[in-house]
């Protein structure tokens, strides 16, 4: 017989991989492999471009020609397509006064004090029976600050405390006669209302602010009643575990109470229906979602927060997937909590808070993904005979299979960017699957949202890549706390900091966060996203609807190259006496290329049963 | 023995006016780091790793584990504060502002 060149394709929602094999009477040869990122949504035709390139690159490898392939197999992709949202479920809304929270490295003194606000050359012309908070723009240079302050105590003018916008804190406080506390690096000072009563607060180093950071402490620096106490504790709150801060009353203050109602969120299901009010968290939310049998759409109440986060989901999907919105019914759901990063309404140094919030990945079935249609128009392309060649869930399984160590029974877990697919096939050969929305994206999307990152490509590489602290010139702290050494000193960009450690070099990162912090946000994310969606995945495809009664799970995709997530799922699976480990497809490519190679084992196996 | 202080030293080589040595230890003074102005001429020993060149309208942080004449920090006139400033922080382990 003579010998056929096969490529098997695999489009998924993030990466597409191929491998090329010489297919005769024997086990097939395979001769290479390769993977570029997804053009467009899969099953549509910008998927071309990126199918071209990558037939391409692999042909080299192979040492062939596109045009010597015999036949071109590609996977009959799942018919579906996921979709990330986030939105807060609290906010902190301050009234009646303006505060300024921060942690500038260096601030002035240390104390507490209350005063009128004033501009700094204004303050000669103040009475003498009232305290003064001076306000010093940038223009001013630090000494004539200090002269000024001094002169004017001197004159029986009470100074209690000072904002500085510029880096001066203790450049000011260095020169003062009478020592006061100082909040400098306040970035927005024209925003500073003057002639009002504020409150200046600064810790010694190494503590945090006590008094603005309590409630009934600004209710007794500002003799407040019960009611508006309970007005001004979102101040207390936000101010919370920081170094320095100042207090404004504005009362009647330009800043008006927003409130927008977090919603309920529904799940509708083929046995129940369950309503849950967000505020109650991810958590509450899951649990509801295991008790309603198949998910048959999610709806979120009208006019609030959670209604928005869900029209605008639902008008994405339509976008992504060319159907009407009323069209869409999401098959999956998956919550998380999250850290959400908000500028507070009446802070005036850019400061943020983190409020709580939730993360929704959800997942649509449609229609119109045609595989079919990307063969055709490939084969014109190429001129090769282009086929569309079985389930991918199928395809996936005969790939893992070739992972040394597994048989069947055999449950795989493919963990893509875009969503969780698993498949468990049986002793007879019966195959179950399951499609989950949340993975690689959603862990993405969390890191940045916590980190407050404005950059998606750096909250990538914090979940791809290991950390490190540069402590020296020439010491790194590693993640498990030993030190590394190197001869060429670090870079100026990254001395002192948290970077990230990839293979090509070091990232600094731009957070003033731990390692420690960060790691942790990473690793959660993980196990939020991962560790939650490997159970849910295989309760489904568990024939039992019991953990226990699986053997072998074989982790697949992107994600399961990551250098902690298949490990985090080992550790909890193996709760279950369950064997987890990513695969190696073919004993050579770890958990990549299983689709691509399962496509090419399906047309021998066919061969050798006689077809 | 000699008794070592700590401070950072700041060598003045033919400084030029337009650079000003008052922002230069503005710098330092904000981060709480101790400096000395130094001549050429003059040898003080310092505790600390991190010194000071000031030439021409130039300035120049070196850290002393570094091969002898290689900086690593450079700045010119209009930089002064973010010099001493980054000097300060490298004597103290911080992150450095490079903006």
């Amino acid at each position: 017989m003579a010998k056929d060149i096969l490529a098997g394709i695999d489009i998924g929602n993030s990466t597409t991989e191929i491998a090329i094999a010489e297919v005769g009477d024997r086990d097939p040869l395979f001769l290479s492999q390769h993977l570029v990122p997804t053009t467009g949504v899969k099953g549509t035709a910008e998927n071309i471009h990126g199918i071209v390139a990558c037939l391409e690159k692999a042909a080299e490898k192979a040492g062939i020609k596109v045009s010597d392939l015999s036949r071109i197999r590609l996977n009959d992709a799942v018919p579906v397509i996921g979709d990330l949202a986030m939105d807060l479920i609290s906010e902190t809304i301050i009234t009646e006064s303006s505060m300024i929270g921060h942690n500038p490295d260096t601030p002035g003194g240390g104390g507490i004090g209350v005063g009128e606000t004033v501009m700094i050359d204004e303050l000669p012309d103040q009475r003498r029976d009232k305290d003064f908070i001076v306000v010093v723009p940038e223009s001013f240079d630090y000494e004539w600050v200090a002269y000024m302050i001094n002169r004017c105590i001197k004159d029986g003018i009470s100074v209690k405390g000072a904002i500085i916008q510029k880096d001066d804190g203790v450049l000011v406080h260095n020169r003062l006669q009478e020592k006061i506390p100082i909040v400098d690096e306040v970035d927005f000072i024209e925003k500073v209302p003057l002639h009002k009563l504020a409150a200046v607060e600064v810790a010694l180093s190494g503590h945090v602010i006590r008094m603005l950071s309590n409630p009934y402490g600004l209710a007794t620096v500002f003799g407040l009643s019960p009611e508006e106490t309970r007005q001004i504790a979102p101040v207390a709150k936000s101010l919370v575990g920081i170094r320095s801060a100042v207090v404004i009353r504005t009362p009647q203050g330009e800043i008006v109470e927003r409130k927008i109602e977090a919603g309920n969120i529904t799940l509708v299901g083929d046995k129940d229906s369950v309503s849950v009010p967000i505020n109650d968290g991810a958590e509450r939310i899951m649990k509801a979602y295991e008790n309603i049998g198949d998910l048959v759409d999610v709806q979120g109440e009208m006019g609030t927060n959670v209604g928005g986060m869900l029209n605008g989901l639902r008008q994405d999907l339509a976008n992504l997937t060319g159907q009407d919105a009323n069209d869409i019914h999401i098959s999956d759901m998956l919550a998380v909590d999250a850290g959400i990063p908000t500028s507070i309404s009446g802070a005036m140094a850019g400061e943020i808070a983190m409020e709580q919030g939730v993360a929704l990945a959800s997942m649509v079935k449609t229609e119109k993904l045609s595989v079919h249609k990307v063969a055709d128009l490939l084969q014109q392309r190429l001129d090769v005979e282009v086929e569309v060649g079985g389930i991918e869930a199928e395809m996936a399984m005969r790939g893992a299979l070739t992972t040394p160590g597994t048989e069947q029974p055999l449950v795989i877990l493919d963990m893509g960017g875009g969503s969780t697919d698993a498949a468990s096939i049986d002793h007879k050969g019966q195959i179950t699957t399951t499609h989950l929305a949340g993975a690689g994206d959603m862990v993405t999307l969390v890191i940045k949202s916590e980190l407050a990152l404005e950059d998606a490509d750096l909250a990538e590489k914090i979940k791809k890549y290991p950390l490190g602290k540069v402590i020296s010139l020439f010491h790194m702290q590693l993640e498990d706390g030993t030190i590394s050494f190197t001869e060429t000193p670090y870079a100026p960009e990254t001395y002192g900091k948290v970077v990230i450690r990839e293979d090509s070099g070091l990232t600094p990162l731009p957070i003033r966060d731990s390692l420690e912090k960060i790691r942790h946000v990473r690793r959660e994310a993980k196990r939020k996203v991962f560790v939650t969606n490997a159970l849910r995945a295989l309760e489904k495809v568990s024939p039992t609807q019991n953990l226990r009664h699986l053997s072998f799970v074989v982790m697949l995709g992107g994600s399961a190259l990551d250098f902690e997530i298949p490990q985090m799922i080992t550790e909890e699976l193996s709760k279950y006496s369950i064997v987890a480990g990513f695969a190696n497809t073919r004993g050579t490519e770890g958990p990549r290329n299983a689709v691509a190679t399962g496509l090419i084992l399906s047309v021998t196996e066919g061969v050798a049963n006689g077809s | 023995m000699d008794l070592k202080e700590v401070f950072v030293p700041i060598v003045r080589q033919n400084v030029s006016h337009s650079i000003s040595l008052k922002e230069l230890c503005a710098g330092l003074e904000e981060e709480g780091v101790p400096y000395r102005i130094l001549a050429e001429s003059e040898k003080l020993s310092s505790s600390l790793p991190i010194s000071i060149l000031v030439k021409g309208n130039q300035f120049m942080v070196f850290h002393e584990k570094l091969p002898d004449g290689q900086s690593y920090l450079n700045g010119s006139e209009g930089q002064e504060r973010w010099g001493g400033k980054n000097a300060a922080r490298l004597v103290k382990g911080l992150p450095l502002c490079l903006e």
